[in-house]
């Protein structure tokens, strides 16, 4: 059975001078699994994303082929993805400030998601599943949440809304673009944790849990989520595999300096920290 | 000071909103009634703010011409926000040739000042109240349609529009319930800004007689017909330069005001 995403030689150039954000990528997701998506910034992670998204801006020119259970989705019409978009996507963004329209309360902005997929019937009905999704994103006070403007939650909480209206159309697949660089880490800790829970009982029917790309500079985030890795530099996948065989057996240099430079622990006090070589 | 600025401004305007809805049910004296024994009066008792060299009564004149003024103003700004807006959006959000020709005309219409078209139309049409406000709200259209591109661009480069597409929301609804509530704080500013523009310009349309003709009382027309008596009866000139000056001022206070009270982010700063 073919996977339920899979990105073939995707190469993504922006503007008149084709300038080069990824090239050649190959990716293969299958339902319910989680993928991480490592590199540093400037790497093509999230163009990544938005070309699998279908989000990408105007001067983008994609070439490749990315397929979404057997669909083509590459020069697809805009109004075609944004129904395939909704019904099968999620996408969790990383500045959880912007993500959010400042104009409009927190409960208004998932229950628009919600009644789009039809679900929660009546306005009543919506509401309650809202802060019903709320609650289970691990807040405190879903109705006080859901009456509120972004600008007064903290970073924390607007981030578990920005979760809600993702997972809020029971998408297979999740991105998630950095969803925790703009929070602290203990913070980080527990989201990451919620997300997690979310992700598995999202997909009650297929009993696999929705499917996660999930792209992140920081490597001890990835491997709390994921079960594969991609490590990308200049818009190429240097390395790929399972997290263990990544981890334990980094083959690309830049994978191995990445490694270095995740565990100062084990740099000796008074020596200089690992960094990663630019030639590598 | 914002608060000020709000309630200065929603008085002078309140104050013409009232002359004008005053005017409709009650004046001194008929505002177009003509008497040459008593002209040029100096203020008094019966006649409030003296006569002019007709002999109308200045005061009646005066809260007469708040009418046209608010007309004029609303009229004009509300065929330029029912049509830039939607041409605004239209450019900021569609497809990127869209958006060149929206602004191409844009800056073609922009280089017609409302005086040009409108003594274009009054030759076609001749000098009225409605040529006056047609020309000043089809020169106002590419303001707006300006201003609603630029927010609206800035608007559909947050992750806020991002994360509304990728939740299948149609472009439609974006614009309805994500964008244009985005940048409603600064259409309401324009719109203020050009309320006080249009009637600015109203009164210029009139005096130069290319706008409302007489008898019908405007403040513009007032002024033009002091002008020769500037140095005699500098009163006559003075009245309708002051409403006119409280109008625009009060317009430009209250949008910055609304602004400040429009905003969510905004309120609770304050």
């Amino acid at each position: 059975m073919a996977p339920m995403l899979q990105v073939r030689d995707l190469t993504v150039r922006f503007g008149r001078r084709q300038q080069l954000a990824v090239e050649g990528l190959d990716l293969d997701l299958d339902r319910g699994a989680r993928v991480g998506l490592i590199g540093e910034s400037g790497s093509g992670k999230s163009v990544t994303a938005l070309a699998i998204m279908g989000l990408l801006p105007e001067n983008a020119h994609v070439t490749g082929s990315i397929r979404l259970e057997g669909t083509e989705l590459v020069g697809r019409s805009d109004r075609h993805l944004t129904r395939l978009r909704g019904d099968a996507l999620g996408m969790v963004f990383q500045e959880p400030m912007t993500a959010l329209d400042p104009t409009m309360k927190a409960g208004r902005q998932v229950a628009e998601v919600y009644r789009l997929h039809g679900r929660g019937g009546a306005k009543g009905h919506a509401r309650e599943a809202v802060i019903g999704e709320l609650a289970a994103m691990g807040l405190g006070e879903p109705e006080r949440v859901a009456d509120s403007y972004p600008h007064q939650l903290s970073g924390g909480q607007r981030q578990r809304v920005l979760m809600a209206m993702a997972l809020a159309n029971r998408p297979n697949l999740v991105i998630c673009d950095e969803p925790t660089t703009a929070l602290d880490v203990t913070v980080q800790a527990r989201v990451l944790q919620t997300l997690r829970r979310r992700l598995d009982v999202v997909d009650d029917a297929q009993q696999t849990g929705a499917a996660c790309l999930f792209i992140s500079h920081d490597l001890a985030v990835v491997a709390s989520m994921c079960d594969h890795l991609l490590v990308m530099r200049n818009g190429r996948v240097v390395e790929r595999g399972s997290l263990h065989q990544v981890i334990s057996g980094p083959r690309h240099p830049y994978t191995r300096g990445l490694m270095a430079t995740s565990r100062l622990d084990l740099a000796s006090p008074g020596s200089r920290l690992p960094t990663i070589e630019e030639g590598a | 000071m914002r608060r000020a600025s709000l309630v200065i401004g929603t008085t002078l305007v309140a104050l013409t909103v009232l002359s004008g809805l005053l005017s409709l049910v009650w004046t001194p004296f008929d505002p177009v009634g003509v008497d040459p024994r008593s002209a040029l009066q100096a203020p008094s008792g019966a006649h409030w703010l003296g006569t002019d060299q007709l002999g109308s009564d200045v005061f009646s004149r005066l809260i007469s011409g708040a009418q046209i003024c608010l007309v004029v103003g609303l009229v004009s700004v509300g065929i330029a926000a029912v049509v830039g807006i939607p041409l605004g959006v239209l450019s900021g959000m569609g497809p990127d040739w869209l958006s060149r020709l929206v602004v191409r005309v844009t800056d073609v219409l922009y280089a017609f000042p409302a005086v040009l078209l409108a003594i274009l139309l009054a030759a076609v049409l001749g000098g009225s109240t409605v040529t006056g406000l047609v020309a000043i709200g089809v020169a106002t259209i590419p303001v707006f349609t300006r201003v609603t591109r630029a927010g609206a661009l800035q608007v559909m480069s947050q992750d806020h529009i991002t994360a509304a597409r990728v939740a299948g929301i149609g472009w439609f609804t974006i614009a309805r319930r994500h964008v244009l509530p985005n940048i409603a704080p600064l259409l309401g500013v324009q719109a203020s800004v050009s309320f006080a523009m249009a009637v600015l310009a109203e009164a210029a349309l009139s005096y130069l007689g290319l706008g409302t003709q007489p008898p019908t009382p405007t403040w513009g027309r007032m002024l033009y017909d002091a002008r020769v008596l500037l140095f005699s009866h500098p009163g006559l000139a003075l009245w309708p330069a002051a409403a006119i000056a409280a109008a625009v001022l009060g317009f430009n206070l209250l949008g910055d005001g609304l602004r400040d009270l429009l905003d969510p982010r905004l309120r609770e700063v304050r």
